[in-house]
């Protein structure tokens, strides 16, 4: 077989060849790629081959744009001669100036290579932290009809204004035909375990109605969506899966319809394929199942997350309106718990108001590393736009014009820049494809939208390349423009004074460095000690190896004698698999989202003002105690022959109302409401036991939230839970099978440790912290190189006047104190309006900190304390080598 | 009135051609004055310098290229004009007479 030339030094030759003369060039080419091949080798020959097209392209460059200066007949152009002569001699100029640039460029390699890496390093955060505010805060919702879905809102007064409507409400608000031309709702779905392409991998699922998809204004690529009768019992079950899935198992997606996917407790006929891209309501749900909250005329309390199109011609405003005038009368016979108003909201603006704040100040944390990064460079190039006064002033008086010159400092900052953009753009690549699995689960569930290296993304890391890249030039390019003829006969002392303006024009940017990375210092300070505050709290109890178990039954069996047997059996089944020391069942699992009951607190006996209280109750067996490990710290732990409304406390509630120590044998009552089990008026204390962290009670700005324990009643749940204390060892996975074996096909099972439920909880905190904490910690290294960088070119520029100074008595110190003097002035400034930026950023994300302050005065002060202490140790270095400076050498020199 | 001069790269060019003769086409000519002068030859410099030639009236070019469905490359020969051998001539002549006595070349002294 004929060796094959490289293609791209083919093709590049081929693009720059005279019309006349590309077949033959090409074909002597070839004919002797050939020879070499047979005679030394490929790879000699490819060498050889580039190593040719690389010699050739300037002179037919010159041949084909430049026919006059060749004498050759070139191609016949269809310009005039004058048009086509500006334009080659535009080219030939503009090669010069690139070549003029890479010289430059490459007087201080080592320099350049290290502005390109922190320029693109700092980019690409500001690439990644764009991506992911641009997931969850700016870009709207990826569905055609986003910008007219609503979300139903229930402000419930413990758990705060969350997305949730119980299904009798549904049927009601779909009747609204005027308001609404659909109404849908979702549901959480158990994790998936699918064979994709040929690994076993999680997948997670999402109950839908069936008209949800054409409601968001999608329908699956492949087959069809889901109609009425798919959700109806009884029926042959049937899913809809995402692309990625249908080509892992299947291959072609047409080929996936009807298909059955296995999940291990059930089997689903395939009815249609999502194309790639959708996304609902997260990256994480693949598989889609059809459900039918209750039946119409339930009033069944299991809450759905709804989804409403607005009517053609509505507007918020008239459904806000309507919900206000319709809903008491929509909601008069539900429980009371669901009396609270409802209200709709954008979909968009739902989305964003999770994680708005959080986002928004991280790409504000990254833009100024960005900046810190363009600040540093600013400051390196202006010492070496002084260094070059003198190479422009000598080209200008060789004929160089003001422009080339600039052109020129220009090419150069893009040759900085390129680079570094390239770098970017592979680190953000990078970056992006494990962000969302560094992301809390939480906010991962938060978002619709993929957090990639999309279009958006790309124009936005333009716009911050361009920003830089003015920047990084911007010094050399003012210098350049400055150049004056005259400027040659100036300089020809061998070291360059500076003029007072250029000395505050270096101490500036150092202040304006400084007070950069004092904001982001602050910033991480205040959210690594809110994480470690967080961390180090005590949970209460010992909560390693502890699982936490879910089995959500199916509507139909909520609350029925069906529902009790299978709770009793998977406990069963529990206590007797090997591997589980201790299970008990529970109505919340640790920690536990805000729920539980409102109400003026009663303390029986007291004559003091009932206070409106928010209670958590935890309904538990008797072996809830020893499978947690709660301590008793008085009285007892609640026993299966108690009464009804026999509690045991938290120490936090005890110590707030009975600061005595009395609490136990006590007898309160919490609003109008029966407590927890039906019947009830009245609680009785029978023990105290150590506080739960992570727990709503544990809510510092929730004073008023507490925590009690109380028997389980007898009534059949609507959700199973369970906690379990494992051996060591112990897999989730096995435990799952177990509850799976026992619950049925019809129920979702979930299970995670104790301890990832607690990580996710402060998950986002504790992604701030991590981030916020890199960021400063660059940024100072950044700003500390940069003073000293400065600082040592400022005393080289002033090396005759010390010497000087040194030569009529001025002492080693005096000379220390002159250089330190003014930079610790600038220092302190920079530093002071650091304080205040800080101040005024942080003060916004008040509510994201845990345990401290926005306006701790210790950690201001202390960053402030390190910032100036380092900074003056990076000053001193180079005072101290000029404090050394002799006066007799310097003096020579000049 | 003397005609065009040569310049160094020409010179070689047209030498290599005088040698190859009838074989003297781009590839050829490169690999000529490569063995010959030890130098490395670029292709785009060879057709640039060809082309000037052509242009001072030294050379003409033929270009041949197979016919569709045959096989064989594209090969553009060279061929002296009398203007060319002339120019070649007192080209030669002038370094014949300026290395005359010099003994730069081992062996070529007279």
């Amino acid at each position: 077989m004929k060796a094959a030339p490289p293609r791209l030094a083919r093709l590049l030759l081929f693009l720059l060849l005279d019309r006349r003369d590309v077949d033959c060039v090409l074909s002597d080419l070839e004919e002797e790629f050939e020879q070499r091949v047979a005679r030394d080798g490929r790879r000699s020959a490819v060498r050889w081959y580039r190593a040719q097209v690389r010699a050739s392209a300037w002179p037919v460059i010159r041949r084909r744009w430049m026919p006059e200066h060749d004498g050759a007949p070139g191609l016949q152009s269809r310009r005039s001669p004058r048009v086509a002569r500006r334009g080659a001699a535009s080219v030939v100029q503009l090669a010069t100036e690139c070549r003029w640039a890479w010289r430059a460029l490459g007087r201080r390699p080592g320099a350049r290579i290290l502005q390109a890496g922190l320029i693109g390093v700092t980019l690409a955060a500001c690439a990644l932290a764009f991506s992911a505010a641009d997931a969850f805060v700016f870009r709207p919702a990826p569905y055609p009809n986003a910008d007219r879905i609503v979300v139903f809102q229930r402000h419930m007064e413990m758990v705060g204004t969350r997305p949730a409507t119980s299904p009798a409400e549904l049927v009601r608000w779909r009747e609204q035909t005027d308001l609404f031309s659909g109404v849908e709702a979702h549901d959480m779905g158990a994790s998936l375990h699918l064979p994709i392409g040929g690994v076993t991998e999680q997948v997670g699922s999402r109950q839908i109605t069936p008209g949800l998809l054409e409601l968001l204004g999608t329908v699956p690529r492949w087959g069809r969506p889901f109609v009425d009768r798919d959700a109806e019992p009884g029926s042959p079950a049937v899913a809809i899966i995402s692309e990625r899935v249908a080509r892992g198992m299947f291959g072609d997606p047409a080929t996936a319809i009807d298909r059955e996917l296995s999940t291990g407790a059930e089997s689903l006929r395939i009815v249609g394929v999502m194309a790639r891209g959708f996304l609902f309501p997260t990256a994480q749900e693949e598989v889609w199942l059809p459900f039918v909250p209750q039946a119409p005329n339930s009033t069944n309390v299991r809450l759905v997350m709804p989804l409403a199109l607005m009517a053609p011609g509505m507007s918020m405003a008239a459904i806000d309106e309507a919900l206000a005038a319709r809903g008491p009368g929509l909601r008069a016979d539900l429980p009371r718990f669901l009396q609270a108003e409802m209200t709709a909201a954008p979909l968009n603006v739902v989305r964003r108001d999770s994680h708005e704040r959080l986002f928004k100040a991280l790409l504000g944390a990254a833009l100024c590393l960005l900046l810190i990064a363009c600040l540093n460079v600013t400051s390196l190039e202006l010492a070496s736009a002084v260094r070059r006064a003198r190479t422009y002033a000598v080209q200008r008086v060789l004929g160089a014009s003001r422009g080339a010159l600039v052109r020129v400092a220009l090419i150069e900052g893009a040759l900085v820049a390129g680079p570094a953009i390239v770098l970017a753009l592979v680190l953000t690549w990078w970056g992006a494809s494990i962000l969302p699995a560094l992301l809390p689960v939480a906010m991962r569930n938060g978002t619709s939208n993929a957090i990639d290296l999309d279009g958006r993304t790309l124009i936005f890391v333009a716009v911050c390349a361009v920003a830089a890249w003015i920047v990084a030039a911007l010094p050399i390019v003012w210098r350049a423009s400055r150049t004056d003829v005259g400027t040659a006969s100036e300089l020809h002392g061998r070291t360059l004074t500076l003029s007072r303006s250029q000395v505050l024009a270096r101490h500036a940017l150092m202040a304006a460095q400084v007070g950069l990375t004092v904001v982001l210092l602050v910033g991480g300070s205040l959210f690594v000690r809110s994480s470690v505050e967080q961390a180090a709290r005590e949970k209460g109890f010992d909560s390693s190896g502890l699982a936490a178990i879910e089995v959500l039954f199916p509507g139909h069996v909520w609350r029925t004698p069906a529902a009790a047997q299978v709770e009793s059996d998977v406990l069963a089944r529990l206590q007797t698999h090997p591997g589980v020391r201790s299970v008990a069942r529970t109505s919340m699992l640790l920690p536990a989202a805000r729920a539980g009951i409102a109400g003026d607190l009663q303390i029986a006996g007291r004559a003091t003002t009932a206070e409106r209280v928010h209670i958590s109750g935890y309904q538990v067996d008797p072996e809830y105690l020893q499978t947690i490990g709660l301590r008793i710290e008085q009285g007892r732990w609640l026993r299966a022959d108690d009464e009804p409304g026999a509690v045991v406390l938290d120490e936090r509630f005890a110590d707030r109302y009975w600061p005595d120590g009395s609490a136990v044998g006590a007898t309160f009552t919490v609003g109008q409401r029966a407590g927890f089990s039906r019947g009830v008026s009245e609680f009785h204390v029978v023990g105290v036991v150590s506080a739960v962290r992570g727990d709503m009670a544990d809510d510092e700005r929730a004073a008023t939230a507490h925590l009690m324990y109380l028997g389980r009643s007898a009534d059949a749940p609507a959700i199973s839970r369970f906690v379990a204390r494992l051996d060591e060892g112990e897999r989730l996975e096995a435990l799952l099978e177990v509850v799976r074996a026992a619950a049925g096909d019809e129920t979702v099972v979930r299970a995670s440790f104790v301890d990832d439920r607690y990580a996710d909880l402060y998950g986002e905190a504790s992604l701030a912290a991590t981030i916020s904490g890199a960021f400063g910690t660059v940024a100072f290294a950044v700003a500390v190189a940069g003073i000293y960088a400065v600082i040592a070119f400022l005393v080289a520029g002033r090396t005759r006047e010390i010497g000087i100074r040194i030569a009529v008595g001025a002492s080693g110190s005096r000379v220390q104190r002159l250089v330190i003097g003014p930079t610790f002035a600038f220092m302190a400034i920079g530093t002071m309006a650091g304080l205040a930026g800080a101040w005024a950023a942080v003060r916004s994300l008040e509510s994201q900190l845990f345990g401290i302050s926005a306006s701790d005065p210790v950690t201001y002060a202390g960053v402030a304390a390190v910032v100036i202490a380092v900074g003056l140790v990076a000053t001193w270095i180079p005072a101290r080598r000029a404090a050394r400076i002799d006066p007799a050498m310097t003096l020579r020199a000049e | 009135m003397p005609g065009p001069s040569l310049a160094e790269f020409e010179f070689y060019v047209m030498l290599a051609i005088l040698r190859l003769g009838d074989e003297a086409y781009g590839a050829k000519v490169r690999q000529e004055i490569e063995s010959r002068t030890d130098r490395p030859v670029s292709i785009g410099a060879l057709y640039t310098t060809l082309a000037r030639l052509e242009a001072k009236g030294l050379l003409t070019l033929h270009t041949v290229k197979p016919q569709p469905g045959q096989r064989g490359k594209a090969r553009r020969y060279c061929r002296f004009t009398q203007a060319g051998s002339r120019a070649l001539q007192r080209s030669a002549t002038s370094v014949t007479r300026m290395m005359a006595g010099l003994d730069l070349v081992p062996g070529s002294s007279r």
